[in-house]
Order: structure tokens, then C-alpha cells, then sequence
């Protein structure tokens, strides 16, 4: 019996490296588990306001720390505010700040990173000593000392991770690009006469893609744990918007009486950071490129 | 190697300089007048006047660098503007409390993470592996403080055990239980992640196989042969953990009263102090700078390797 070997080439489908992980990523049940997570709370967090049984901002003195019931879920604060309608909000200012804390720290991250890499001499030792005093500090402080000499609120908690979380994505990016750019592929785009921005950008980067998609999912289980552990100093979100964090400061003075008060919204930091961690650890495998081979 | 300390040293000082740039950067674009601020409000024109000379803030920006660093150089952080302590004084009294407060937090994360970590990897896939890297994870994501409110809950309100807060001189080793598991929690979870994963790199190696075929007990095999290398991961790390811990510091030593370097710098923040808040991050950046270094040489001194990169 003859076996039409080329028919066989032929008819095989093409494995993208997207599709490799993909199908990798949907048989690793850790990860789709913190798939699940992660799009359940940013379901949440897009449809806050239909969901939540009462407004986040509805006081109600006459009925202040009342304990978890069938009408308030989770109970209510020392204002009588439902504190279940608020956690729900709560997932809203914090999911909203940590995608744009990510898509800031990635984005200025990226771009100092594929210049550092490409241009190397001096631009990059110049930005790669930057990197290394930016490590210095611990991000936490760092943003802290921002945010207490310029005054707190959400515009300067951006700009203090604008300052600083970019240095861990830019070494990564360097180091991408460092083994991309003696390849046979951006040498022939040069050869050709591609601009620089388009050899960064159209070859490069892409190639580059890995290493950043798990950073920024791994990363935005941080930025949820930075706003929150700013709002529960009193640096991050101010009252009487719904920070998880601020809720659990809040709650630290009934807690003898009303334990759950900080415990909820705790629980659900908890969950979230777990389901992003899960996630990026999912996708750290599923894009690992020795598994190509 | 002496070689190699002398270069690691010398790479440390201008990001030591570049801390400090930052950190008298941020002073400078801080809201308000300065030689007020230390004043205070109710001082008059020429008060004001003579602080700003005495301070050198009347001179240009670059002069007034070069003198910060200076006072830095002699350990003069200035004083604070509430107590009128001097801050190295103030930060030295506290870095004692938060030093201490590290090294238990840090005991317990190694024993706890490295444990469960060896224990995990050669029993990998058992229910222990998966629940241990499960808790391991979770450790990662919840927050020092909220942890911090869980175990006084249980241990200080419930069941009365530990003190609620405070410090070794009131309650003596009691009091630092509590905040040391708190602080702990998220290395031992990294710790554990780590050590089993290096551990399970290092027993798939042929010179583990040999000593098995050897005839060789499996504790032997374990302790003997395979923990030491499996470790190495872990020293780097260590290093790395310094930085978690002073982070955690700050918000567990709020949730605990416990008078270290972090409650100061939250309370520098609320009082507007300056001089300290500045004192305390330069303080935590070179420690933090320390620790990485140190790490560096043991790193060195493990593999002869990085030595002669």
C-alpha cells in the first residue's frame, strides 16, 4: 500500500505559537480556573450597577453595623451602607486602577526596553542604570513616598507607578530583544531598508510577546495588592469611593464586634490576586518556548 | 574574588547616589515651602528667612544637592520637624524593632516555605504537593495586613493566646508571634514554590540516580545529595525577600503597633515630616541595597562561576 506522504504535509494544519498555548492553557485546570476568576470579576466590575442590591453610597444611620443577613449579604458598615454593593463597586476601582497601572508600566516599559536593547551603548546603559536605582527601592515605599510628598489620590498613585513600574518590564523586553536582533529576519529587514520604528515594531516586538503577556497578567495581581495596601493607609482611593482596602482600614475598628466588616472585602483581594496569579502561572507554562521543540 | 568584591562594591555606590537624587528630587517638588514646613505656620518672615539660610535652601538646586548628600555622608538626616529629634536618632531606635521583627518573620518563612517545599517535591502530585502549592499561592495573594487581622482575631481576641499588639518590652516573645507570621506568609509561600521546584530539578539529576542505585537510603539520598544543591535558588532569594519584608513591615507594623522604621515612615506621612520620611526611605533603599549585595557575594562564593563572568 502507497502512503502519500506530501498529501499528509500538506493537509496539516499550521501550529501557531498562539494556538500551541491556547490549546496547552485549556487542558491546565489551575489556569482556567484563574481564567474563570478573572473574567467573573471583570464581569462584575463592567456590570457593578445592576448587580448591586442597594447604592454604594446610600447611608443609612438607623441601621449601622448590622450583622450579614438575607437583606444585607455581607451586613453593613458603621454608615449603614450595604457592605456587599460596596465590595461590588469596590471591584470596579480596583480592577480599573490595575489594568491602567499595568497598561502604563507595560507600555513605558516596552518602549524603554526595545530601545535599550536595540540601540545598546549608551542609551542603554544609561536607562539599564536607571532600572537598576528604580530596583533599589522597595515599589511599595517607592510609591508611597510619591504619593505622600505630592498628595494622595488616583492621578498621582499613576503617576508614581509610571515612574517606577516600568523597570522590571523593560529589562525583560531588553533581554528579548538583545536575542532577536541578530536574527536572520530583522538583519534581512534591515537589508531591505525597513525603518527602525518598523523593525521594533513589526518584527520585534511581536516575537517579543511572550515574556510581556505574562508579566502584565502577573503584574496586575500586584497593582490590585498596591492600591489596595495604599487605600488601607489612607493613600490610595479617598472616601467615600469603595476601595477593598480602605474597607478593610474601616473595618479594623469594629473588628471585636463585626469581624466580617474586614474580612470580606479582604477575602475577595484574596481571590482576585489568586485567579490573576493562577493565570499568569498558566500562561507562563503554556508560552514557554522550550515546550516547542 | 576579592576582585569581584571590589567591583560589586564599586557598581553599588552610583546606584546608592542615584537613590539619593530621587529621594531629594521628591523633597524638592513636595507641595509647600520648605523653610515653613520646618518653621512651622505660625513662624514670622525673618524666622523663615534664617531656617532657609541654615538649610541651605536658598542656594541653587544643584548646591543644595551636593550639600544633602554631604549631611548624608556624616549620617545627618536632619531633625524632625514635629519632635525636633534628630531623624538617624529617631531611625536607629526604630530599625532595631523592625530588625527584629524581620529575622523572626524571616526563621519562620524558611522553615515553613523550605519545608513544604522539599516535602512537596518528593512527594510531588500527592495531596500534600497540590494542597501545599494551593496554601502556597493563596500566601502569595492575600494581604499582610488582612492576614495580620485573621491571626488577631483567632489568636489575640478569640482564643486570647498573644497580645493584641505592642512591643517585647511590655510582652516579652509573645509579641512578636503574630506580626512575624504575618510579615512571613508571602515568603514562606515563595520559598516553598521555589525550593520545590528547584528540588524537583535537582533529583532528576544522574548523580541523584547513582547515589539511589548505590543502595543508598532515600533520607540520605534527600538530606545528603540533593538538598544542598537544591538550596542555591534559594540563597538568591533571600536576598529578594529582604525587600518583601520591608515592604510588609510597613503595613504590618501599622496593624500591630510595633514601633519599627515602617510605623515611622506612615506616621512621617500623616505629619507632613519631611526630614524623616526622607530619612526612613534612603535608610530602607540602603538596606535593601545591602542585602542585594551580600546576596551577590554568597551567590559568588557558592558558584565559582559568576566570579569570572
Amino acid at each position: 500500500m502507497a502512503i502519500d506522504i506530501g498529501a499528509s504535509f500538506q493537509t496539516r494544519k499550521p501550529r501557531s505559537l498562539w494556538r500551541v498555548a491556547w490549546k496547552r492553557l485549556s487542558k491546565n485546570k489551575l489556569a482556567l480556573l484563574g481564567l474563570g476568576i478573572v473574567i467573573f470579576f471583570v464581569l462584575v466590575a463592567i456590570f457593578a450597577p445592576y448587580i448591586t442590591p442597594y447604592p454604594w453610597n446610600e447611608v443609612d444611620l438607623s441601621r449601622a453595623l448590622q450583622p450579614p443577613s438575607w437583606k444585607h449579604l455581607l451586613g453593613t458598615d458603621e454608615f449603614g451602607r450595604d457592605i456587599f454593593s460596596r465590595i461590588i463597586y469596590g471591584t470596579r476601582v480596583s480592577l480599573q486602577f490595575a489594568f491602567f497601572a499595568q497598561l502604563i508600566s507595560i507600555s513605558i516599559g516596552t518602549l524603554l526596553g526595545l530601545i535599550a536593547g536595540f540601540y545598546g551603548g549608551w542609551i542603554d546603559d544609561l536607562i539599564m542604570r536607571v532600572v537598576e536605582i528604580l530596583f533599589a527601592f522597595p515599589f511599595l515605599l517607592f510609591v508611597i513616598a510619591v504619593v505622600s510628598t505630592l498628595g494622595t489620590g488616583i492621578q498621582n498613585l499613576y503617576l508614581a507607578v509610571a515612574l517606577i513600574g516600568w523597570a522590571g518590564v523593560s529589562r525583560i523586553v531588553r533581554g528579548q530583544v538583545l536575542s532577536l536582533r541578530e536574527r536572520d529576519f530583522v538583519v534581512g529587514a534591515h537589508a531591505i531598508g525597513a525603518s527602525i520604528w518598523r523593525i521594533l515594531f513589526r518584527h520585534i516586538l511581536p516575537n517579543a510577546l511572550s515574556p510581556i503577556i505574562i508579566e502584565a497578567t502577573l503584574g496586575v495581581g500586584g497593582m490590585i495588592m498596591l492600591e489596595a495596601g495604599l487605600s488601607f493607609l489612607g493613600l490610595g482611593v479617598q472616601a467615600p469611593t469603595p476601595s477593598w482596602g480602605s474597607m478593610v482600614q474601616a473595618g479594623l475598628a469594629y473588628m471585636r464586634s463585626c469581624w466580617w466588616y474586614p474580612i470580606a472585602p479582604g477575602i475577595v483581594i484574596m481571590i482576585v490576586v489568586f485567579g490573576f496569579n493562577l493565570l499568569g502561572d498558566g500562561l507562563r507554562d503554556a508560552l514557554d518556548p522550550r515546550l516547542y521543540i | 574574588m576579592i576582585r569581584y568584591i571590589i567591583r560589586r562594591l564599586l557598581q553599588a555606590i552610583p546606584v546608592f547616589i542615584g537613590v539619593t537624587l530621587i529621594t531629594f528630587i521628591l523633597f524638592f517638588i513636595a507641595p509647600g515651602d520648605p523653610a515653613r514646613l520646618i518653621a512651622g505656620q505660625r513662624a514670622d518672615a525673618e524666622t523663615i528667612a534664617r531656617i532657609r539660610a541654615l538649610w541651605g535652601l536658598d542656594k541653587p538646586l544643584p548646591v543644595q544637592y551636593f550639600l544633602f548628600l554631604g549631611r548624608l555622608l556624616k549620617l545627618d538626616f536632619g531633625r524632625s520637624f514635629k519632635t525636633n529629634i534628630p531623624v538617624i536618632q529617631s531611625i536607629g531606635e526604630r530599625l532595631q524593632a523592625t530588625a527584629i521583627l524581620a529575622l523572626f518573620a524571616f526563621i519562620i518563612s524558611v522553615l515553613l516555605g523550605v519545608t513544604a517545599g522539599i516535602i512537596s517535591a518528593v512527594k510531588q502530585y500527592s495531596i500534600f504537593d497540590y494542597s501545599a502549592m494551593v496554601i502556597a499561592l493563596l500566601g502569595v495573594s492575600a494581604p499582610v495586613y488582612w492576614i495580620g487581622i485573621i491571626l488577631l482575631l483567632v489568636f489575640g481576641f478569640k482564643l486570647g493566646w498573644l497580645p493584641l499588639g505592642g512591643y517585647i518590652t511590655e510582652y516579652g516573645i509573645k509579641a512578636v508571634i503574630l506580626p512575624a507570621i504575618a510579615l512571613g506568609t508571602r515568603p514562606a509561600a515563595y520559598f516553598a514554590r521555589l525550593a520545590r521546584s528547584s528540588m524537583l530539578e535537582v533529583i532528576r539529576q544522574e548523580y541523584i540516580i547513582t547515589a539511589r542505585a548505590k543502595g543508598l537510603s532515600e533520607s540520605k539520598v534527600i538530606f545528603k545529595h540533593a538538598l544542598r544543591n537544591a538550596l542555591i535558588p534559594v540563597v538568591t532569594y533571600a536576598g529578594m525577600v529582604v525587600g518583601d519584608l520591608l515592604t510588609g513591615a510597613v503595613l504590618t507594623e501599622t496593624i500591630f503597633a510595633w514601633p519599627g522604621i515602617g510605623r515611622l515612615v506612615v506616621q512621617a506621612i500623616f505629619d507632613r515630616d519631611l526630614p524623616v520620611l526622607q530619612g526612613g526611605v534612603i535608610v530602607i533603599a540602603l538596606i535593601y541595597i545591602l542585602a542585594n549585595l551580600l546576596v551577590d557575594l554568597s551567590y559568588a562564593l557558592i558558584d565559582p562561576r559568576i566570579r569570572y563572568e
